[in-house]
């Protein structure tokens, strides 16, 4: 006996929300997105071979001229101090990364680390890899 | 005389290629987007103090550096033997008081060598020290 083949049905895929679920996933990134806070300053990074992956929030830059920004703003360094401490006051963790133009002298970065250590800041110095 | 009007085509506007649109432009910025990964060292600076009690029970490795000139308790070293130096200490294993090591760094000293010789002192496992010229209050003086 010969079975009758069934019809099959016309397989659409119902593609009209494709599009707003592109969008909403373009929205998503550019709402969470965070820009870099320091594209403004200009600093060269020094290189070591001992460096690692370093994880932290807060971060403090000295420039090429010497001046120092505080999470991406301007900060004059005799209120480092103070400045550092009234924010790691309400943190548990106590990590400032910290990016040092590779051509300063001793005598302007010198205060920086100072400030820090008596702020009471976990310092982690940000520089590049260099290949051995 | 009236004239005719002519027809308008159906006001339908074709949004089959907007998600292809919307897709691409994802694409795009999943294969441009390069994650900032930071590299760096974990320096621990003791904040000063003037405490004797904390004070090491003995003398603690001592770097001097200078624009020119690396010392390693007052003996000539270059960059590569103080680091291996360093690390045959392995500060790691050690007492926290043995970790000690004072860098005194002249002020001529640029960062890109200051950041090599502290994040060897790092790598291996101790903790670092800054000596500070400190200005004696009553006369004035640096000590």
């Amino acid at each position: 006996m010969k079975l009758a083949r069934k019809k099959r049905k016309a397989c659409l895929v119902p593609m009209t929300s494709f599009g707003d679920i592109a969008f909403l996933l373009i929205i998503f990134f550019m709402v969470a997105s965070v820009f870099m806070k320091e594209a403004h300053i200009k600093v060269q990074q020094a290189d070591s071979p001992d460096v690692d992956k370093a994880k932290g929030q807060i971060s403090v830059v000295m420039d090429t001229e010497g001046d120092v920004w505080l999470e991406g703003h301007s900060c004059p360094i005799e209120a480092l101090e103070s400045a550092m401490g009234a924010m790691l006051d309400d943190r548990s963790d106590k990590i400032v990364l910290v990016k040092i133009d590779r051509d300063l002298k001793q005598e302007e970065f010198g205060k920086i680390l100072a400030a820090l250590a008596e702020a009471g800041a976990d310092i982690v110095m940000l520089g590049e890899r260099e290949v051995e | 005389m009236r004239l005719a009007r002519p027809v308008r085509p159906p006001g339908d506007v074709d949004v089959t290629s907007f998600s292809d649109l919307a897709f691409l432009l994802i694409v795009f910025f999943v294969l441009t987007t390069t994650f900032l990964r930071p590299e760096g060292a974990a320096i621990s600076i003791p904040s000063s103090t003037h405490d004797p009690e904390r004070k090491p029970k003995q003398d603690p490795t001592m770097i001097n550096l200078s624009a020119d000139t690396l010392l390693l308790n007052g003996k000539n070293i270059t960059m590569d033997a103080l680091r291996s130096q360093l690390f045959d200490m392995k500060l790691d294993q050690v007492e926290d008081d043995q970790k000690t090591i004072i860098l005194d760094s002249a002020s001529d000293v640029t960062f890109q060598r200051y950041f090599r010789i502290v994040t060897s002192v790092s790598r291996a496992g101790g903790i670092l020290a800054i000596q500070e010229p400190v200005e004696d209050a009553e006369e004035g003086n640096e000590t």
